[in-house]
């Protein structure tokens, strides 16, 4: 097919963050992107929570474009999303698909919501009419909601909705609707979307906790599922963020968790992955906000294989006073009369279990979302027995059909931060089927100059009587007409509908106004209303109107105050411009040669950039190869030769092996590099974005006379032996594997990841290779998440013996003669006993490379634990701080070969996308020097968080790399001279206003 | 004191992020929670953008009260800008107490993107706040 008749646009299905983040990789590299969701509003669940771990924060706005900032919105995510290349489509299903990948024909069909949503004003004149109360979702049923509801209370747009389903067709709405906006005869409109390529982003349905009919859930009003607590703990919840338990709206004073409600068990037999995290995370905010509280977490393993994960584990136990209780065959009764709950189960030493508790959270895992379920048979996607989406081997994010990628929980149950770093491989996959995109340079262009003298035009808007009622509009017309600057005062009806905006527009260039004061709601922020025409929008109905009811005088007065500060802010506006600033290089560099740094190379040059891939060893391959299977029985050899194969093969990739980076310097777009091989003369290049895939090394340990005893030997050497045949499983009866040796403790307080997966792995294919052989895997908490949990029950029904140990009763190894004895304290039968292996196997965990020489090179972090520090845990996961710089594999944080793979997928997808600019474009509001004032302290350049602030060493001055600058004006207020300043957001804009405002 | 404040209305200047505060302010508004008018606000990109110089200014000029809205402390946008406005309003305190002038008289807030509620309830507090402690003595003095 001719390149010309390929899409360039793609489908992205479920805009939750996953959706969001997938949509925006497409849209910032030129693609056209249809972002639909069955729901009215797009933010998933994240929309229901307020932080997340492992440093309770929240951070969705970071997921938000760094380069061409002003190409989208800029505002908290909960309020929407605008970006010129993104269609978002609400309401919409997917109702068929034909073609193939690099050209989808898909039909949708878009159920009206009942209220156009253009001419709602978001008044909620139709919710307060309703006679209709159901069970409001937003708040998980905690609250009710009129069937003519705001879906989204942080929305910008305050579009309503009517929900079809339990409207009685009254017409009540329809009546009161100022500007009527609703259309009860709800049509559903079909449409055909050419794509080329799909990307599923579909997320997770909560297991219905209901189904488990042994916690009592919706049986007993004090039982509640993690979903419904983030409600209650939420300051947009139903209780405004006070933890009230149902029956009775008091504090709870003991709250139990309970782990693994519907995962882990016979009907699904998988991990869910984050609920072990999400019920830490709930705890502690339980904790923070009443210490008195006493909470217990119930649970079988506590899974913290993640980064940082462990020591967020430690800080809710030890800082805390969280309490961890393991068990299982849980069950919950109550209390009649005082509703209180009681829980039992059997304790790990099999003795009963016995709590009564004011307050008990289910921790429900994640599975197939319906509409997963749905599509996939629509597209013929193949499934997994649990219904989740089968991909392929080593390539999480590529469905079994060409051309249809998935992210996030739809492939497996998963947390934000890999959810994200697959949107983003996702998005790289997808975008390779696309055609080119058109002109990547479509920026902003610079305005025009700035007129002389301010004729300001001043739109005051009423929304109908919503902000006459609280105010006196009038007033504020004759007011602000006599202003001086101001050419024109108008009151206008709803300046949000298209008609009234339209006509505001041409009476705006009629009069020829310079500038324009839009006073009125909300929705007016962030959108383009008048051009490049310096704007102030003023809101005066969610931040006065509505908020000052009863004092109409007290909210004139504010509403005049609020236009004078405007006006005083509009008058030493400047006309906006972006800078544009060229790209040295288009090429980019990637450090170290592992699996993580081939698949990124690789990928980059897919995108069509030279790369420059450098090993400081002989050979490319890393741990790769030394490793021969996966657990899931994948080919890991065929792997490494296929990457090999295609690295060698690609002209655009070259390869520095024995080379390391002596120096590094520079920023996004332009680095400089000088590389020093081990017999050649130095090399030097310059480079756009830099990709770190350094790597770590198995851990060595002197614990468990390690290297006393040949008959000691790590998970790795094992795999070795087993694999060169050095080993015969048939001359062994039994051996020991010993788990976490350095891991999870003081030294080392982080969870390896990979350990366990690899016991399991060596374990099953001993005992496939000889059943009669005899294995103990002594173990601490057992990591199978997702899908590995199956392996974890196959070894058991193997007869694979696990027996847990407390990191203060380690096992003891002792060594004599021909003999090893190991003893170890066991929980379940409560006593120690000993074993004597023919050999003894020491999962020795990760340990990162000493990292310290690059990151200082780069001027880049790493975390406590010494892996590379990204730029924000759950939602920059492969970016680091300083623009320009991506990180992905071990280097990063422990994690699998399939888990690396995505993440070099993704680093190389971030990197492509400052590649394939021709310059880097900076926002609007970025910060400025005068020279002449600045004394060159360098005050700035500590103050600012992106590296954008640089000393030019000739000059003797701090500059601004506007490109890398974000707008955050932490220099401005730093800079002891007041030689720097942030457009439209500068000292004089600010002081004018202040004066105006007093 | 707090009688002849019984009709004083204070003059109030909020300088609150873009990112969480104003978000903050606008959930309030779609929820229709009530707080005094007393309050103005300007918003910034980020609270690390305050400078101290604003604030003393208003003080200066007859702002009984300033308050500084901010995200939560790990939230903000631009990684660490709330943290320095803590630092910067700390040290500004001192500067105030030097001053003779309450301290009180200027609040830094945390309040996220989902705290309507506790954007109205802040609001409502400060005013309480500065109400009890009467017009700011530069007004007084400077109105002779």
């Amino acid at each position: 097919m001719n390149s010309k008749d390929k899409p360039d646009s793609a489908l992205v299905i479920g805009a939750g963050i996953a959706g969001i983040k997938a949509a925006l990789e497409l849209a910032e590299l030129g693609h056209r992107v249809y972002l639909c969701d069955r729901k009215t509003h797009i933010g998933g669940t994240l929309l229901q929570l307020d932080r997340w771990f492992p440093d309770d924060h929240c951070g969705m706005c970071k997921v938000l474009p760094i380069f061409s900032r002003d190409r989208s919105s800029q505002y908290c995510l909960r309020r929407g999303l605008v970006h010129h290349n993104i269609e978002i489509l609400s309401a919409t299903e997917i109702t068929g698909v034909e073609g193939e990948a690099g050209n989808f024909a898909v039909s949708t069909a878009t159920r009206s919501s009942g209220i156009h949503p253009d001419l709602c004003i978001g008044c909620g004149k139709c919710s307060e009419v309703c006679p209709v109360e159901v069970d409001e979702e937003f708040n998980q049923g905690l609250g009710k909601r009129k069937a003519a509801y705001l879906a989204n209370p942080t929305a910008l747009a305050k579009t309503y909705t009517i929900d079809a389903q339990h409207c009685t067709r009254c017409r009540a709405c329809e009546e009161v609707c100022p500007t009527k906006a609703i259309n009860l005869d709800m049509q559903t409109s079909e449409n055909t979307l050419s794509v080329g390529a799909i990307i599923l982003s579909t997320g997770f349905d909560e297991f219905d906790a209901q189904a488990a009919s042994q916690y009592g859930y919706k049986r007993f009003p004090n039982v509640i599922t993690s979903l419904e607590l983030e409600r209650l703990l939420s300051g947009s919840g139903p209780t405004r963020g006070s933890l009230l338990r149902p029956s009775d709206d008091k504090e709870p004073q003991s709250v139990a968790f309970l782990q693994c409600v519907g995962s882990r068990s016979l009907e699904r037999n998988y991990c869910s992955s984050a609920c072990c995290m999400y019920a830490l995370k709930e705890a502690i905010m339980i904790k923070e906000k009443y210490p008195g509280t006493d909470v217990c977490i119930y649970f079988m393993d506590l899974r913290t294989a993640g980064k940082g994960y462990y020591r967020y584990f430690e800080k809710a136990r030890d800082e805390l006073g969280i309490r961890f209780v393991r068990c299982r065959v849980p069950r919950v009764m109550q209390n009649f009369k005082t509703h209180d709950v009681i829980f039992s189960a059997l304790g790990e030493d099999g003795q009963p279990i016995q709590q009564q508790c004011d307050l008990i959270v289910l921790s429900v895992g994640q599975t197939p979302s319906a509409q997963f379920v749905q599509v996939s048979e629509m597209l013929g996607l193949q499934r997994n027995r649990w219904e989740f989406c089968r991909t392929r081997a080593f390539s999480s994010v590529e469905s079994l059909r060409d051309g249809i990628f998935v992210c996030g929980s739809a492939a497996a149950p998963k947390d934000i931060a890999d959810t994200l770093t697959e949107a983003s491989a996702a998005a790289g996959n997808a975008s390779l089927l696309l055609a080119a995109p058109g002109d990547m340079q479509g920026d902003d262009q610079q305005s025009g100059e700035q007129a002389e003298d301010m004729k300001a035009a001043v739109f005051i808007c009423t929304c109908g009587e919503e902000i006459t009622r609280a105010l006196d509009t009038k007033e504020l017309v004759s007011f602000s007409g006599q202003l001086a600057g101001v050419i024109h005062a108008g009151e206008v009806s709803h300046l949000c509908l298209p008609e009234t905006l339209a006509q505001v527009q041409t009476k705006i260039r009629d009069m020829g106004a310079t500038h324009v004061i839009a006073a009125g709601c909300s929705a007016l922020t962030g959108q383009k209303l008048f051009g490049n025409l310096p704007l102030e929008i003023v809101n005066i109905r969610e931040g006065l109107a509505w908020v000052h009811q009863d004092n109409r005088s007290a909210a004139t007065r504010k509403a005049r105050k609020l236009i004078s500060m405007a006006l005083a802010r509009l008058r030493y506006a400047r006309p906006s411009r972006t800078v544009q600033s060229s790209i040295v290089s288009a090429k980019g560099l990637v450090i170290g040669g592992g699996a993580s740094g081939l698949s990124a190379a690789l990928r980059i040059a897919e995108h069509g950039h030279q790369v420059e891939l450098v090993e400081r060893s002989g050979e490319v391959g890393g741990k790769l190869r030394s490793i021969h299977s996966t657990l899931e029985g994948e080919d890991s050899r065929a792997l490494l030769d296929d990457l090999l194969k295609r690295v060698s093969e690609n002209p655009l990739i070259t390869v520095h092996t024995e080379t390391v980076v002596e120096h590094i310097s520079g920023h996004a777009g332009a680095f400089y590099a000088k590389l020093q091989g081990s017999d050649s003369e130095p090399y030097e290049l310059d480079a756009g974005a830099v990709v770190i895939a350094t790597g770590a090394d198995e851990g060595t340990t002197t614990q468990y006379l390690y290297g006393q005893n040949e008959r000691i030997i790590t998970q790795t050497e094992l795999e070795e032996r087993l694999a060169a045949g050095q080993m015969d499983p048939q001359q062994l009866n039994s051996l020991v594997m010993i788990q976490c040796v350095g891991s999870m403790e003081a030294e080392r307080p982080y969870c390896s990841r990979v350990c366990c997966a690899q016991a399991l792995k060596n374990a099953l294919q001993l005992k496939e290779r000889n059943p009669d052989i005899q294995i103990y895997i002594l173990y601490r908490e057992l990591m199978s998440y997702g899908f590995m949990e199956e392996y974890y029950t196959r070894a058991r029904e193997q007869g694979i013996v696990f027996i847990r140990y407390e990191p203060d009763k380690k096992p003891v190894v002792e060594a004599a003669e021909e003999k090893l004895s190991v003893s170890v304290n066991d929980p379940v039968l409560g006593g120690a006993f000993s074993l004597s292996p023919d050999l003894l196997v020491l999962s020795t965990g990760v340990v990162p490379a000493d990292n310290s020489v690059l990151a200082g090179m780069l001027d880049i972090d790493v975390t406590e634990d010494g892996f590379f520090k990204e730029a924000e845990v759950k939602f920059r996961p492969v970016d680091v701080i300083k623009d320009g710089i991506f990180v992905c594999g071990l280097a990063h944080s422990p994690r699998n070969i399939q888990e690396a793979l995505v993440q070099a997928q993704a680093a190389a997808e971030r990197a492509s996308l400052i590649l394939s600019r021709g310059s880097l474009v900076s926002g609007q509001s970025v910060s400025e020097v005068n020279e002449t004032w600045c004394s060159g302290c360098e005050l700035c350049v500590q103050a600012c968080p992106y590296g954008a602030r640089v000393k030019d060493a000739d000059k003797g001055v701090a500059l601004v790399v506007e490109a890398l600058c974000q707008g955050c004006g932490a220099c401005v207020s730093a800079c002891p001279n007041k030689a720097a300043k942030l457009r439209q957001f500068t000292d004089r804009q600010i002081l004018a206003a202040l004066d105006e405002a007093l | 004191m707090a009688d002849d404040n019984k009709d004083f209305e204070p003059i109030l200047v909020g300088f609150f992020c873009n990112w969480c505060t104003s978000t903050a302010a606008d959930l309030a508004g779609t929820t229709r929670l009530q707080y005094p008018p007393n309050i103005r606000p300007i918003r910034t990109m980020c609270s690390g953008s305050v400078d101290p110089i604003y604030i003393l200014r208003a003080l200066l000029s007859g702002a009984d009260g300033i308050i500084i809205g901010g995200c939560n402390p790990g939230d903000c946008h631009y990684v660490s800008g709330n943290y320095k406005a803590r630092r910067r309003i700390a040290g500004l305190k001192t500067i105030l107490d030097t001053l003779g002038l309450e301290n009180d008289r200027v609040w830094l807030k945390w309040i996220s993107a989902a705290e309507g509620q506790k954007f109205a309830v802040t609001m409502r507090d400060f005013t309480e706040k500065i109400k009890e402690l009467g017009p700011s003595p530069f007004r007084k003095n400077w109105s002779v």
